[in-house]
């Protein structure tokens, strides 16, 4: 499953790698056709406003107010340059995020560290399984300490309380990475 | 600092820790930063990441483990939130691979600390223009460079004039950078002091 999502992803980044002007009206259709019946969710985060009023400046605003007006549209002048330059970048930009979104909302983080067991990656998928397993303990221990930070009485020394509050919140981390080492090997002992 | 052992090591559990740490620091403030849309939010993230980051790798003396912090910090990054993530995913990646270098060049020492965080704070001012050229493509230049020239001819300002705005904002992202590479040397070390008392009396945790 991860690596047909994998291929895919390679695929699409290929595809807005390759995309020209000239080409523009066989690639993109057919991409972003895929991505849609492939996964709709994919586009969710590009259809908000903020991410459509930046592309919307770029493919409209730019060739109104840059570049060589050649063009007329409705009587505006434009640059046909700049026209072409940003419509490429429009496309590049929403089959690249698109193709990212699918491949992370179909493999799930715990997929992602299995399989990079089975590859060369074998240290990083440790690692990564060890940061899946401990990050709810760590999100507990990270709010655990702002709280007893936020009820303690606060001296003038701000910073050097803060500071002190660090010490204290990475001291309990590498004591919690202590035990889960000393619980991993016993595990391993037991079941040897 | 940890020793290596041959099998599921103490350095693997601390990259596989302060990777979950810096992913869960880049969810939540990084989320925050952005909402709120704080002046040079970027730059202050990295500088925590910095924090966290160099502060593991004066426990974990192993080569890479900055690299696999940052890969695991960028996959949390990437798989958490239903946004447009792209950018920040790539700045820890990149951020990471510097570091890596400059540390394993340099070693751990208080100097390495400073240099590595005003370079990393530094690189954030260029990172934009780097992920939007993988995204957009490298006209994405051409665009930039065309409003430049249109914006300085409006208000008839000369390149002087932008280089001194721009080296000042460069100086204030290096300051930034020195203080947290300090902060993180001076944490590192009173957390290996502290870290060694409480060990000897452990019903103080």
């Amino acid at each position: 499953m991860i690596k047909y999502y994998f291929l895919l992803l390679v695929g699409y980044l290929a595809a807005a790698l390759l995309i020209t002007y000239q080409n523009q009206m066989y690639i993109v259709p057919v991409a972003v056709l895929s991505m849609l019946i492939i996964d709709r969710r994919a586009f969710r985060p590009i259809l908000r406003w903020k991410f459509i009023l930046l592309l919307g400046f770029l493919v409209f605003g730019t060739p109104l107010l840059l570049g060589e007006k050649n063009a007329h549209f409705f009587k505006i002048p434009y640059s046909r340059e700049m026209f072409q330059i940003s419509l490429i970048m429009f496309y590049r930009s929403i089959i690249i995020l698109g193709a990212i979104k699918i491949f992370t909302n179909k493999i799930s983080l715990e997929q992602l560290s299995a399989s990079l067991h089975k590859i060369k990656l074998k240290k990083f998928g440790e690692a990564l399984t060890i940061s899946l397993e401990t990050l709810p303990e760590i999100k507990i221990i990270t709010r655990s300490s702002i709280g007893e930070f936020r009820k303690k009485e606060k001296s003038k020394n701000f910073i050097r309380e803060i500071f002190d509050f660090v010490v204290l919140l990475l001291i309990k981390i590498l004591k919690f990475a202590e035990d889960y080492h000393g619980r991993s090997v016993e595990k391993k002992v037991g079941t040897e | 600092m940890i020793s290596e052992r041959p099998d599921l090591s103490k350095s693997t559990v601390l990259i596989g820790v302060f990777g979950a740490l810096w992913g869960l620091m880049e969810i939540s403030l990084g989320t925050l930063v952005k909402g709120l849309r704080i002046p040079m939010g970027g730059a202050m993230l990295t500088a925590m990441a910095c924090l966290i980051f160099l502060t593991g790798r004066y426990f974990i003396r192993r080569k890479f483990s900055i690299l696999i912090m940052g890969g695991i910090a960028a996959t949390i990054k990437v798989f958490s939130v239903g946004t447009v993530i792209a950018g920040p995913f790539m700045a820890i990646l990149i951020e990471a691979c510097i570091a890596e270098i400059l540390i394993s060049f340099l070693g751990i020492n208080r100097l390495s600390f400073i240099l590595t965080s005003m370079v990393l704070v530094i690189y954030t001012i260029i990172h934009p223009f780097i992920s939007q050229g993988i995204i957009f493509g490298a006209n994405i230049y051409k665009v930039y460079l065309e409003t430049i020239q249109k914006v300085a001819d409006v208000f008839h300002a000369s390149y002087q004039y932008l280089a001194v705005i721009v080296l000042l904002y460069i100086l204030m992202h290096a300051l930034l950078g020195g203080i947290s590479g300090w902060i993180a040397y001076s944490l590192a070390k009173r957390v290996e002091n502290e870290y060694g008392q409480l060990a000897e009396q452990p019903e103080k945790l």
